[in-house]
């Protein structure tokens, strides 16, 4: 019980200390809203982009005869009389410009990319059908030296994933043709009949008349809204600035080990346990008043939306500032000068925020970096707010986190325990 | 002015002795950059989520054959992740924008397929499915061709051949896909990301490691020894342009080290010779602006946390505004305010010397604006310098 007390007066003294220095608390507070406030300002309206792809088409093809029908199939004649219902990609169909002019655009960037049939497309296919029909074994639909080019500026990559898409199904759409003809023609007893019907087919578009076909139905549920940026921008900083601010009082430690403080309060009645208790219980209270005026800004400011589990957000908020406070004791444990303790402390909290993901989310980094991320408690915890506050994933979705959270905080923890030294002298 | 030098090499020696302090101004920025080259440096590859709702799935639960496969290809593609989500989870996601589509694959879907018959996907989606959600609908449509063009295949030859429908020679010509896509794509104009990310890491560091002394200069000034050291014969004014000299020098150093192994590692992509010195003639200029100010912050803080969280504040608020991590956009109120941050000029300087190695007679205004801070600097910081801790 007394040791309770000590405990308890000890967390009381640090949090007193801390929150009378009106400059200190200033900055502690103030300093985290002027990034949330120029991220959430940089990235606002990232998310509502919802204009429908534009993509181009065009054809070298000289005679143009299969080439053309092609295209007139593909072609987005008038968007405003397309199917309500389909919401597949604009595509323009490059007349006016021939190949060489595309690609300098593209080049020039005021052409984002486009799909091009090949020269002597048409020709090939017609020699296809004539060898065919002459009961030779043709080789290929079209030569092979001939295919489909898809030529596109490299910094737009969603361009290069649409039109490849787009190339993609037409090379799939021939090489169904290439199959059905090349085995008609093997199996059948007279294969004649069959291969005019289906060239019949081609040229009026009713190739796949009647044929079983998986098709589409869109419903559309509502617009595309933007994302509230300081949805992951505040837990980002909640996440650093909890961390930072704990590891400072962890090099405090270290200063009160060296000028004897910890060794005086010894003399009196408090135990060490009591010493370590309270100072890990000072470090905590401090980020949990950091988490509150977070979480209440952000609410009453930054109208954010904390999503269908708003107990799991405060929940791995409690979890982080006890990791925290965690690893700045084992840090007081660890760190024998005063000078090293604020170097090694503000090392470690720059370092594992952009690693953790608290400069950027960790979901628009490359999928090695998000895994490196998981060695660090930060990426925890922002995946935990990233699911919760970004993606709407329920309470269960998050015991993860919760437990690896935890887990750091045990690890810590433990170490500060067992070294925990109250004298400077080994 | 020898006794201000004698200061500011005793504090040169304790910076490049004190192991935790090198570790900081040098590993620290080398580490920054990494992450940042790491997480932005690459070339740019779309990355999207396809959500799927299959309830095309037997008695247990386990998906049937198509739905399954039409899963399993698109998982396994480097561009995309599928989420398999219950209906009601996917309503609510779309309800709230939580996702902007989702693909739902109906019950019988397989059965449909495997009867000769059509079967229908539904995409559910907000607006137009925001610019990945339609990106990744085309790559999703492009899987379900595959297997729409195969079942047509299949249909239309036992249609035309009856009786000598083989199934295995229309699978072997269907395995042999001879059209196929080119795609070329030009060269990337792109900002190379070491010279985006390069000059802003180094800055913040000299502007980070020099403010960071502030608590030092707090320290000396609580503990009394820079009262003791002014009962010698050294005068303050002599004590504060040492400490501003040793700000200098350390920023210098750390700059030198920092690029020097930029262009080790880098070389000729990042410097020539010329540019290199340059940069290193517009790090000391800065060095001396990143010294004042943490003069300033040294000579204003009453508390060592007052110390910590303003060098801290100024800093990162600094570097930020100053472009480092991200360009600021024009049309901002944060671009007027970013030309009140001395990184923004450092940053431009260097961006400028290594992108197209220009001139020191082209980056006059730059100079002149960190002269300007450290001439203004020097002054308020030796007007509230003072030795004796109140």
């Amino acid at each position: 019980m007394k040791n309770l007390t000590h405990i308890w007066f000890i967390a009381l003294k640090d949090l007193k200390l801390f929150v009378t220095d009106k400059t200190a608390m200033f900055f502690f507070v103030a300093f985290p809203f002027l990034f949330i406030l120029l991220f959430n300002t940089m990235m606002s309206g990232i998310g509502a982009e919802d204009e429908r792809i534009t993509l181009h088409v065009l054809t070298r093809d000289d005679s143009g005869t299969y080439s053309q029908m092609l295209l007139e199939a593909y072609e987005t004649t008038e968007e405003s009389k397309l199917d309500p219902d389909d919401h597949s990609p604009i595509i323009i169909w490059l007349k006016d410009i021939d190949y060489a002019t595309a690609k300098q655009q593209v080049e020039d960037k005021t052409l984002s990319g486009f799909v091009a049939f090949p020269k002597g497309f048409s020709a090939d296919i017609e020699t296809f059908k004539n060898e065919i029909l002459a009961g030779e074994k043709p080789l290929h639909f079209i030569n092979l030296d001939s295919q489909l080019e898809v030529i596109v500026d490299p910094d737009n990559t969603d361009q290069q994933i649409a039109l490849n898409g787009v190339a993609n199904i037409i090379a799939t759409q021939m090489n169904a043709m290439q199959a059905t003809m090349k085995s008609t023609a093997l199996l059948a007893d007279d294969p004649t009949d069959a291969i005019n019907t289906f060239f019949q087919q081609l040229n009026t578009g009713q190739w796949a008349k009647d044929l079983p076909s998986v098709n589409y139905q869109t419903t559309i549920v509502g617009d595309v809204e933007a994302g509230n940026p300081a949805n992951y921008v505040i837990p980002g900083y909640l996440v650093m600035f909890t961390f930072f601010a704990a590891l400072q009082g962890g090099a405090q430690i270290v200063q009160q080990r060296q000028n004897n403080t910890l060794e005086r309060m010894l003399t009196s009645s408090v135990s060490k346990e009591a010493i370590l208790g309270g100072t890990f219980l000072g470090i905590f209270l401090r980020g949990l008043l950091q988490i509150t005026i977070f979480w209440t800004l952000g609410s009453l400011v930054f109208n954010i939306d904390l999503g269908i589990a708003p107990a799991a957000v405060i929940i791995i908020s409690v979890l982080m500032v006890l990791m925290s406070s965690a690893c700045a004791l084992m840090l007081a444990t660890l760190i024998k000068t005063e000078r090293a303790a604020d170097g090694i402390a503000t090392l470690t909290a720059l370092l594992l925020a952009p690693l953790g993901g608290c400069w950027w989310p960790l979901f628009i980094t490359p999928k090695w970096m998000q895994f490196i991320a998981k060695i660090t408690p930060h990426a925890w915890a922002n995946n935990g707010f990233n699911k919760l506050m970004v993606f709407g994933a329920d309470f269960s979705s998050v015991v993860p986190e919760m437990i690896a959270l935890l887990c750091f905080a045990i690890g810590f923890g433990t170490i500060a325990v067992l070294r925990f030294r109250t004298s400077s002298i080994q | 002015m020898i006794k201000a030098l004698y200061v500011a090499l005793l504090e040169t020696k304790i910076f490049l002795t004190d192991k935790a302090g090198l570790a900081f101004s040098l590993l620290l920025p080398i580490a920054i950059f990494a992450l940042m080259y790491g997480a932005f440096g690459g070339q740019t590859i779309f990355h999207g989520t396809a959500y799927m709702v299959n309830q095309d799935v037997d008695a247990q639960g386990q998906a049937n054959y198509y739905s399954d496969l039409i899963v399993e290809q698109l998982d396994g593609l480097d561009s995309l992740d599928v989420s398999i989500l219950s209906e009601a989870d996917a309503q609510r996601k779309l309800d709230r924008s939580d996702i902007l589509m989702a693909f739902y694959i109906p019950e019988g879907f397989s059965d449909d397929i495997d009867s000769g018959l059509s079967s229908q996907l539904t995409i559910k989606q907000r607006g137009n499915g925001g610019d990945e959600g339609q990106i990744v609908a085309s790559i999703v449509r492009g899987m379900v061709e595959n297997i729409n063009q195969q079942l047509q295949v299949h249909a239309k030859v036992a249609g035309a051949v009856g009786g000598n429908y083989n199934q295995d020679t229309v699978n072997e010509y269907l395995a042999n896909r001879t059209v196929s896509v080119n795609t070329s794509v030009g060269e990337s104009s792109a900002p190379d990301p070491v010279k985006e990310f390069l000059p802003g890491i180094v800055t913040m560091f000299i502007l980070f490691g020099i403010s960071m002394n502030a608590r030092a200069l707090y320290e000396e000034r609580k503990r009394g020894t820079l009262e003791r050291l002014v009962t010698t014969r050294l005068g303050v004014g002599q004590m504060f342009t040492g400490k501003f000299l040793s700000y200098v020098a350390r920023g210098f150093i750390q700059t030198l080290i920092l690029l020097s192994l930029a262009y080790a590692v880098f070389g000729g992509d990042l410097f020539t010779t010329a540019s290199f010195f340059k940069a290193l003639f517009i790090c000391l200029v800065f060095s001396g602006a990143a010294g004042a100010f943490g003069l300033i912050i040294g000579s204003v803080s009453r508390s060592e946390g007052q110390a910590i969280w303003m060098a801290v504040f100024f800093t990162m608020s600094m570097v930020m505004l100053g472009g480092t991590f991200f360009p600021i956009p024009e049309d901002t109120v944060f671009f007027t305010i970013s030309k009140f941050s001395i990184n923004t000029y450092i940053n431009d300087a260097l961006r400028a010397i290594t992108a197209d190695n220009a001139s020191l007679t082209s980056l006059w205004p730059e100079l002149l604006i960190m002269a300007g801070v450290i001439v203004v600097g020097l002054a308020a910081s030796r007007y509230m310098f003072r030795v004796i801790s109140k």
